[in-house]
């Protein structure tokens, strides 16, 4: 017998599909990356097209952090509670040369040598900083790994 | 007024505690003395402004730097003050001007100078558990613990 119209799924690939399409970022920046991750918000470029654009003021409230700019020793433990107190899924993106590695400043006494140091993290998007449209790339590579089975996600980074 | 004028006209005050720098851009001070050459300049000499304090690492001591600026005149004078590397103590001005205490506090933070009498003496940029002083000259990247968050 022939079956049409009829899709299998799990609710946890179906719940993820939904998400998607609407990621609730946290307002946080750390440097001149986050003025690249404001750009990103405003008309010219507009991630409110792909579903991103509601920044949230509360990481309560938020499931994409993104770490938009240089993170120091004494600015990681506040990153890292940050990132505890979202909630569940939730997901990082490392933006700019600086939260991948340190960047420019990775020989300084004050720098910590990228953020995967401390929070796990889904997307690094390269550059110093990446314009808005590599932020976006970004984002749609969270979506592309939101669709993706949890056990093939490791195989998209 | 030029800085030598200045001197000379202070020089009976301070005595041998005082001195010119070999540039003659800078009045050179003991520590002792600092609180009342700077009250007198603020008071008499119209150097209300504290633009700058910072300080600088020598072969043989480390060198406090307090820039001071005359609004009325737009004079600048800046003052010096060497500070035994092995006591490690220098007046604070934070009596004089509370803007010093910030500052006084980053000096601190990177130099590890005690400055007695300032209020609050805790470290502003690094983090409170940071082991090291990285203005110094002795200074070795290596020794930052990276891992120490991770
Ligand atoms: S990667 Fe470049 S632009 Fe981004 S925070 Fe670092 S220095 Fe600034």
């Amino acid at each position: 017998m022939e079956l049409e119209n009829i899709l299998v799924t799990t609710v946890d690939r179906a719940l993820d599909y939904c998400r998607s399409y609407s990621l609730w970022p946290v307002t946080f920046g750390l440097a001149c990356c986050a003025i690249e991750m404001m750009a990103t918000g405003g008309a010219r470029y507009d991630i409110s097209r792909f579903g991103y654009e509601v920044f949230r003021p509360s990481p309560r409230q938020g499931d994409l952090l993104i770490i938009a700019g240089t993170v120091t020793h004494k600015m990681a433990p506040l990153v890292k509670r940050l990132y505890e107190q979202m909630p569940s899924p939730k997901y990082v993106i490392a933006m700019g040369s600086c939260a991948m590695t340190g960047g420019p400043f990775v020989d300084s006494y004050s720098v910590l040598d990228g953020v995967d140091k401390i929070i796990p993290v889904d997307v690094y998007i390269p550059g110093c900083p990446p314009r808005p449209e590599a932020l976006i790339e970004g984002l749609l590579k969270v979506k592309e790994m939101l669709h993706l089975a949890k056990k093939d996600r490791s195989d998209l980074k | 007024m030029t800085i030598t004028e200045l001197f000379n006209l202070l020089v009976p005050v301070y005595n041998d505690k005082l001195t010119l720098s070999t540039d003659s851009n800078s009045l050179i001070i003991t520590p002792d003395q600092l609180i009342a050459l700077l009250t007198t300049l603020k008071t008499h000499h119209e150097f209300a402004l504290l633009t700058l304090l910072t300080a600088v690492d020598q072969p043989d001591h480390y060198q406090m730097v307090y820039q001071l600026m005359s609004i009325k005149s737009a004079d600048v004078v800046s003052v010096h003050v060497h500070v035994n590397k092995s006591t490690l103590k220098a007046p604070s001005i934070v009596s004089l001007w509370s803007a010093a205490n910030v500052q006084e506090r980053e000096v601190y933070d990177m130099f590890g100078i005690i400055f007695d009498g300032h209020p609050h003496l805790t470290r502003i940029l690094n983090p409170d558990d940071y082991t090291e002083f990285p203005l110094r000259k002795t200074f070795i990247l290596q020794s930052v613990d990276r891992q120490r968050l991770s």
